[in-house]
């Protein structure tokens, strides 16, 4: 898939910019606090409806409006053509369009315009708390699977109301073990459904994982990636049936805290280099290299699951980096797809590197983009 | 910024937009509506609305929503006395009664488990359920809606009644009428496979 053309109006510090891109290579340059993550922000939204770096949809709208508007224009593998629209209003909220048609359901629209992203915000993923890492796997697998994205939204709609009978403090401890049986069925029912897809995914994802690492990295390091919960087991029957252990024997440890203690909302998933937990022992640049091989795999998978070739968006690629990896990571990625770059460095710096002799150069400046030749 | 109506108009209007569905804007358009109509059919509007509320009770068998009680259901003769399909909501039972397809009795529940709502067993009509489980009734259907609550509640009621050796049967989910599997969505064409029969 190949974004061909962006518009913006009053979309953050924008006012009304229209853009037409390279297929290939997309430099953007700029000063910090210019827009460049901005437009990355606009290209992610139009493909997975919402935004990688807030929840509050307010903050998308030029400080002057109460409105704003994004219209891209794509072209899928088949040669189709696609203009995807975001609207939105403060009052109203979002909405979406492609090829003028509206869109009913979000859910329906993910995974049918694949991207990828890496940006320091992505350096939580693994330095930080293991809700980061669940959200990561979670927005990958619901990309190439609806069926997981609907069995998660109704295992977190169960576990808030187990979590209310269990934090309930009129209830006796038999009342509560009868409250919540009609629940533990469909707990124990959708949360192995999960583990299960999280596990199979992590020992597919793996390979490529360790595969991308050795290439890019510059030092023989191994990578290792696992799935780590109290609940194992290799196919669904064994994870249901440690599942109804685990939950009987955690009983009175959930009725003291007040909240379900284990299933997949609790587990996480672990990185190793050269089996030292690379949360606890990694270096910053380790982290970076890791987080790009992650962004990397991802690609590889989304568009194998997908048929699509996912665009490419890398947020700040040249900071915290030693120019002779950045050169692996720049070779490796334009074999890929269409790339969306941006960087503080100046572009006539960048512009003698032979690695980016195909590229299309942006400048931007408090929220007015140029296309330097 | 100056007011646009009357306080008499507000107050309709103010009143019609807390109604399910109806927002500032269509609540607006129903006033000025009646404004422009004869009176009498405002004041049959207004009775009819005041006798709802009057007539309308709880049928005392089955709790479905009824001018006279025991409910038509409930007293005809022609029903199928053996067969009792357990809903939510009285709605349920004029979407299933629309059918024309089932011949048997109904109870509604009053809602479903939602302990976030403060709603458990003892809030629904669980009980009376279970007394007239007590007569000769030889099948359950339990068409509780195919959500996270409405399940858990099916849950709840098959173990409930499974000790009383009666007949447990929850409707099937699946794919529209009219609906080709080529249009049908993910998540409903793998319910449908889920639940699929023996021919």
């Amino acid at each position: 898939m190949i974004l061909s053309s962006l518009e913006l109006k009053n979309f953050r510090n924008y006012v009304h910019e229209r853009i037409e891109f390279n297929t290939e290579q997309n430099i953007i340059s700029g000063r910090n606090a210019q827009g460049k993550t901005n437009l990355l922000e606009a290209i992610y939204l139009l493909c997975i409806t919402r935004s990688f770096r807030t929840r509050i949809e307010k903050e998308l709208c030029n400080f002057e409006s109460d409105e704003c508007t994004l219209k891209g224009e794509f072209v899928l593998g088949n040669g189709n053509k696609r203009t995807i629209i975001f609207y939105y209003q403060k009052k109203d909220g979002k909405q979406f369009s492609v090829n003028k048609k509206k869109v009913e359901k979000f859910s329906s629209h993910i995974g049918q315009f694949p991207v990828v992203i890496s940006s320091p915000e992505a350096y939580n993923l693994t330095t930080g708390p293991p809700a980061e890492r669940r959200k990561f796997i979670d927005i990958m697998l619901s990309q190439i699977n609806i069926q997981y994205m609907y069995q998660l939204q109704e295992y977190y709609r169960i576990l808030k109301q187990r979590n209310s009978i269990l934090g309930n403090r009129r209830y006796s401890s038999n009342q509560i073990t009868k409250l919540l049986e009609p629940w533990n069925l469909g707990l124990v029912e959708k949360g192995s459904q999960i583990i299960l897809e999280r596990m199979s995914f992590v020992e597919e994802f793996k390979n490529i994982l360790r595969n991308i690492y050795s290439q890019i990295s510059t030092t023989e390091e191994e990578l290792n990636f696992t799935y780590g919960s109290k609940i194992q087991g290799k196919t669904l029957e064994e994870i249901k049936n440690r599942y109804d252990a685990l939950l009987e024997s955690s009983k009175r440890a959930e009725m003291e805290q007040g909240t379900t203690t284990i299933g997949p909302h609790r587990d996480d998933l672990v990185f190793e280099v050269n089996e030292n937990n690379l949360r606890k022992f990694g270096s910053r640049g380790q982290h970076k290299t890791v987080l790009i091989s992650l962004m990397i795999s991802e690609f590889e998978l989304i568009k194998n699951k997908l048929n699509e070739t996912p665009v490419i968006l890398v947020d700040d690629l040249y900071s915290e980096i030693d120019p002779k990896r950045e050169e692996r990571i720049m070779e490796f990625l334009l074999q890929l797809g269409q790339l969306f770059i941006t960087t503080t460095n100046e572009i006539s710096s960048l512009k003698d590197k032979r690695i980016n002799r195909t590229a299309k150069y942006f400048q931007i400046e408090s929220g007015k983009i140029r296309y330097v030749k | 910024m100056e007011r646009y109506f009357s306080d008499s108009i507000q107050h309709a209007v103010d009143e019609l937009s807390k109604l399910p569905g109806i927002g500032k804007k269509s609540a607006q358009r129903i006033v000025f509506f009646l404004l422009k109509i004869p009176k009498p059919n405002v004041v049959e509007l207004a009775d009819s609305l005041v006798d709802i509320k009057d007539k309308s009770k709880f049928c005392s068998v089955c709790y479905n929503i009824t001018d006279t009680d025991p409910c038509p259901i409930c007293s005809s003769g022609r029903r199928d006395q053996s067969t009792i399909c357990v809903v939510e909501e009285a709605n349920d039972v004029i979407a299933l009664e629309k059918t024309g397809e089932y011949r048997g009795l109904f109870h509604v529940l009053g809602g479903a488990l939602s302990p976030l709502d403060g709603i458990g067993p003892d809030e629904l009509r669980v009980k009376e359920l279970m007394t007239r489980l007590k007569e000769d009734v030889q099948e359950v259907i339990i068409a509780t809606n195919p959500n996270t609550e409405g399940e858990a509640t099916a849950i709840y009621l098959a173990k409930l009644i499974q000790p009383l050796n009666i007949k447990i049967t929850r409707i099937a989910r699946g794919i529209p009428v009219g609906i080709d599997i080529e249009h049908a969505d993910e998540i409903t064409l793998s319910r449908a496979i889920e639940g699929r029969v023996t021919f």
